[in-house]
């Protein structure tokens, strides 16, 4: 059973929100959300290596993307934030897209289906009451 | 009315726990869970932590490097207390694991005042608090600094109004050493045994300020469901016996002849040991036991130790199971606790309200048993026959006993002082052909025959002779036919 569909397009949707072109700083929210939930929960370093695998995994697809080893614990997100500057909208949406499907699938492996959405349900809701949380500080 | 503090309980949400708490877990209280690694200890708290956090009461448990949370996220959740729509909202899992590996106390005291005043959580755990001391680094990992971490925590703790939980891998000889120790209020100390192939676990509440708690070692066992407490059960009192009791306040064996010469039937509460050879007739008398209450309105139990539920030989006793007549308790494990099964007999006897059991066999019952718990079989035979003599209920134990003729025994348990009533069955040799001998040895308090009797079991059912057995020498395996 993977991560529902819903859930995802939702996810996603957050890496050009309001409809407009993705930036680089939106991604980075994106993942910086997702880091914020699953680190305290998980530890930041099991968060991390997630990244890094991710990463690696779809790096050859990516070429742009920084090459580094599964492993490389400390370094993968802060290497990987500024490869987003100048990338196309289009870019930075698709290989956010593939990163988080890989990243959101490695979660559900980990911890299971159920808690996964769930945790991912709590970093996005869809509640209007808690919509500021998830947009841009200014 | 009284001035005093009075200590509200919590419901600990582990079975069997409150009951050795003396009625649930101080509201407040500082708690340490020691044990080795596998001993049970996180199932244990966490099980506490979904069974007590409410909307109104929270929980955090902090994780410290004793096992990578995410690892316990995914094994913890195979239990069924595990509650998935707590996360996040009654229960907040955070890792301190970047604070520890830092090494210094302050950074991480730092990290746990923070999560506090977030979530301002009535229940706190830490898990596991020894990676704390493990972590510590350079002059942190002196012990006052460790001295004088705790004292803070513990502080802070305090002012929190919440009660919390340290897990530990501690040692039992670490108790006399480790500072900690002194200022918990509660200690629960859980340990694993394992004796040939068999594996039993064991909890103790070391300390309970302000409770009574159940002392000693309490089996428990750990499944999907998590953590079940056997509470050992202590006889509160002796006994109460009848008088001398009058015939038609007994019960039937469902043999009439049998009744006669037990002096007018089994005294209720009565423990019987039906004791003899392999095939000599005991699961059906004692059937029969069972089949006198069910014709009489009452509802009775029988506890199988060497068959499974679809392997009853037995269709008179079939019938009843399947009619609901007989509440059935099968055991056939060989890691189970004497509490464990008596937990199962209560329940069962409790919910069928039931005033007769069955215990088919002792030799099974044994078997059944953790090695550990063998060595004190006849101490707990004793207390399970007087806490269920004291529920009233009436206990027909088969014993199986290799006849040698050359000495007179009634049980290899020496159980027959145990137990209100004595009836035994012996194979007798007769012109090449096997005979059974049934007589009644002992009826505490009462009368009874003395009288050897032929015993057969018959298409009709059980058949005892009316008159004594025509043969002499019985006891001593020389059989003779006697003159008439």
């Amino acid at each position: 059973m993977p991560i529902p569909t819903e859930l995802l397009v939702k996810i996603t949707s957050k890496l050009a929100p309001d409809d407009g072109p993705a930036t680089a700083e939106d991604a980075l929210h994106v993942w910086r959300t997702l880091f914020g939930k699953l680190a305290p929960l998980l530890g930041p370093l099991s968060t991390e290596l997630m990244f890094a695998r991710s990463l690696a995994a779809r790096q050859p697809a990516f070429p742009w993307l920084p090459r580094l080893a599964p492993d490389a614990e400390p370094t993968a997100f802060s290497r990987f934030a500024p490869c987003l500057d100048g990338r196309s909208p289009d870019d930075i949406v698709a290989a956010n897209r593939v990163l988080l499907e890989t990243f959101t699938s490695a979660l559900a492996e980990l911890i299971g289906v159920p808690l996964a959405t769930r945790l991912l349900h709590a970093a996005f809701p869809d509640d209007d009451a808690n919509k500021n949380t998830l947009e841009k500080s200014a | 009315m009284t001035d005093k503090i009075e200590l509200r309980l919590l419901d600990s949400g582990v079975p069997g726990l409150d009951t050795i708490l003396g009625g649930g877990l101080p509201e407040l209280s500082f708690n340490i869970i020691g044990g080795a690694p596998g001993s049970g200890k996180t199932t244990f708290a966490q099980q506490m932590m979904f069974g007590m956090a409410t909307p109104q009461r929270k929980a955090l448990f902090f994780t410290a490097m004793g096992e990578p949370p995410a690892k316990m996220l995914r094994y913890q959740q195979q239990f069924n207390f595990f509650d998935f729509d707590k996360i996040g909202k009654e229960v907040n899992f955070i890792s301190l694991a970047a604070s520890v590996e830092k090494g210094n106390y302050d950074v991480v005291l730092t990290e746990i005042l923070d999560a506090v005043r977030q979530h301002s959580p009535s229940l706190v755990f830490f898990d596991s608090f020894r990676s704390f001391v493990q972590g510590a680094r350079g002059d942190q990992q002196e012990a006052a600094a460790l001295q004088i971490f705790v004292q803070r925590l513990v502080t802070h703790m305090a002012s929190w109004n919440a009660t919390s939980f340290l897990i530990g891998e501690y040692l039992a000889d670490e108790a006399n050493e480790n500072p900690i120790f002194t200022v918990a209020d509660g200690i629960f100390w859980l340990t694993q045994h394992v004796e040939r192939n068999a594996m039993s676990r064991k909890i103790q509440v070391v300390k309970m300020r302000g409770q009574k708690q159940r002392s000693g070692l309490h089996a428990f066992r750990i499944d999907r469901g998590g953590v079940q407490v056997f509470p050992r059960i202590i006889p509160e009192m002796a006994p109460q016996r009848p008088a001398r009791l009058t015939g038609s306040e007994r019960l039937s064996s469902g043999v009439p002849v049998l009744d006669h010469m037990l002096g007018g039937g089994i005294p209720p509460g009565y423990s019987v040991l039906l004791v003899g050879p392999a095939g000599c007739g005991k699961s059906i008398l004692a059937t029969e036991f069972l089949h006198a209450g069910v014709q009489n309105g009452e509802a009775g139990v029988v506890a199988l130790f060497e068959r499974a539920p679809d392997q009853i030989m037995n269709p008179k006793l079939k019938a009843m199971v399947d009619a609901n007549q007989v509440g059935m308790v099968t055991v056939r494990a060989l890691d189970v606790s004497i509490d464990e099964i008596l937990y199962e007999l209560m329940n069962e006897i409790d919910a069928r309200k039931a005033t007769r059991l069955v215990l088919d066999s002792l030799t099974g019952f044994e078997m059944a048993l953790s090695p550990e718990y063998r060595d004190d079989f006849r101490e707990s035979l004793y207390r399970m026959a007087t806490v269920l003599n004291a529920k009233g209920v009436t206990v027909v134990m088969t014993s199986e006993l290799e006849d040698r003729y050359d000495e007179l025994r009634f049980s290899p348990y020496g159980s027959a002082i145990l137990v209100d009533a004595v009836i035994m069955q012996r194979f007798v040799e007769w012109e090449s052909e096997l005979h059974t001998v049934i007589s009644v040895i002992k009826v505490r308090g009462s009368r009874h025959s003395r009288q050897i009797r032929v015993f057969e079991v018959t298409d009709e059912g059980v058949r005892i002779s009316a008159t004594p057995a025509p043969f002499a020498g019985v006891l001593t395996g020389c059989t003779q036919v006697r003159n008439a």
